[in-house]
């Protein structure tokens, strides 16, 4: 008695149970499993390799199903819309806060040169300096001589009282 | 001349309105509870390693979300993800890197580990050893078919898809995806073969 080939065997191992029922009749499937009907050895072997595949998958499944509870559930990407609390948002604030003050910080420890109006102003400021100094030597000297100016012409009239001296000096010598 | 019953949009509001349009991928949350398992058991036994399999899964999800417009749901849902895991896996085999972590693997998945995982019932402990003996044989066998053998195998029979689903989530024709199947199948069948007349 002839036996499956290897392609009726493997037809009718990949095929399901459906496609096993609804197989037109005098198709090649269809008179594989008349075949398998009838025959006790290929109907065996047919159920043990069955059997063996049933148990692979049912070891590979417990295997992976053991093994997938590690695994994070997959969670979609977040897409954020405009958030004054988004962090790119404060990112972008503190940079533009940044930008703006240390400018001015630079700009209040390291004044500027003076541009070409300043000279002016200054020159204009140093002669009233000037001015004012001058006015304080004037009270200073007033104040610490011994006679007061407005009384000297009374101490010596004639204004010789220095030269006399000097003569006299020079006489001695 | 245009029906005036029908409605014309202007390419902004075109673009606006597809936008507008809701996929069944928009409840990702749900999607990700039914069907990351699948996809993950899928890469795993396809790459046979940890790390790769849980990176992959993840992109998996990223792909589908940025891609859920172009969702015409033309197949399922899952056959869409699987399609999509498909080509991240074929990419990822191809790299060298994944050759040379091939050779060094440390996170490597052994058959006698998936054998290992068989849910305790009422099986003897006799019934138990020779099943694990079978699980750890086919695991070895898929291991050395080609990539997309083992693909092909692992979405019929780990995944139980129909051919006509495979063909769809390959993007292989009918007859190239019954083609590769039969050639795993007779793989598996020799070996299966000769393991039950080496057992006493």
């Amino acid at each position: 008695m002839n036996h499956l080939t290897e392609e009726q065997f493997a037809e009718l191992l990949a095929a399901s149970p459906r496609e096993l029922r609804e197989a037109p009749a005098g198709s090649e499937l269809a008179s594989a499993g008349a075949h398998a009907a009838n025959c006790p050895e290929c109907t065996a072997e047919l159920s043990q390799l069955r059997d063996s595949l049933a148990l692979f998958r049912e070891a590979g499944t417990a295997y992976a199903d053991a093994h997938i509870r590690r695994v994070p559930a997959w969670q979609p990407p977040v897409r954020r819309g405009f958030s004054l609390q988004s962090p790119y948002w404060l990112a972008a604030s503190a940079a533009a806060i940044l930008a703006a003050f240390v400018p001015l910080q630079m700009a209040l420890r390291h004044p500027e040169p003076p541009t070409a109006e300043q000279p002016m102003q200054v020159v204009h400021q140093h002669t009233a300096s000037e001015e004012d100094q001058a006015l304080l030597d004037d009270v200073n000297r007033e104040l610490s001589e011994s006679v007061p100016s407005p009384l000297a012409a009374l101490v010596d009239p004639a204004g010789t009282s220095t030269e006399a001296s000097q003569n006299a000096k020079q006489r001695t010598n | 001349m245009v029906p005036n019953n029908i409605q014309m949009f202007s390419p902004t509001e075109l673009s606006v309105e597809a936008q507008a349009r809701s996929t069944p991928l928009d409840n990702i949350d749900g999607i990700v509870v039914l069907y990351q398992p699948r996809v993950f058991r899928f890469l795993l036994a396809s790459l046979r390693d940890h790390d790769a399999a849980e990176t992959l899964t993840q992109e998996t999800f990223l792909r589908a979300w940025n891609a859920r417009a172009s969702f015409r749901e033309d197949c399922s849902i899952s056959t869409w993800l699987l399609r999509i895991a498909l080509n991240l896996a074929r990419d990822y085999t191809r790299t060298g890197r994944f050759r040379f972590w091939k050779r060094v693997a440390t996170t490597a998945l052994e058959a006698s580990e998936v054998a290992g995982s068989l849910p305790s019932d009422e099986r003897s402990a006799e019934t138990r050893l020779i099943a694990r003996q079978q699980i750890q044989d086919i695991w070895e066998t898929v291991g050395q078919l080609s990539n997309r053998q083992r693909s092909i195998f692992l979405l019929r029979f780990m995944e139980e898809m129909e051919i006509p689903e495979i063909a769809t989530a390959t993007g292989l024709p009918l007859g190239t995806v019954k083609s590769h199947l039969y050639r795993a199948i007779n793989a598996v069948r020799t070996q299966h073969k000769g393991a039950l007349k080496e057992r006493p």
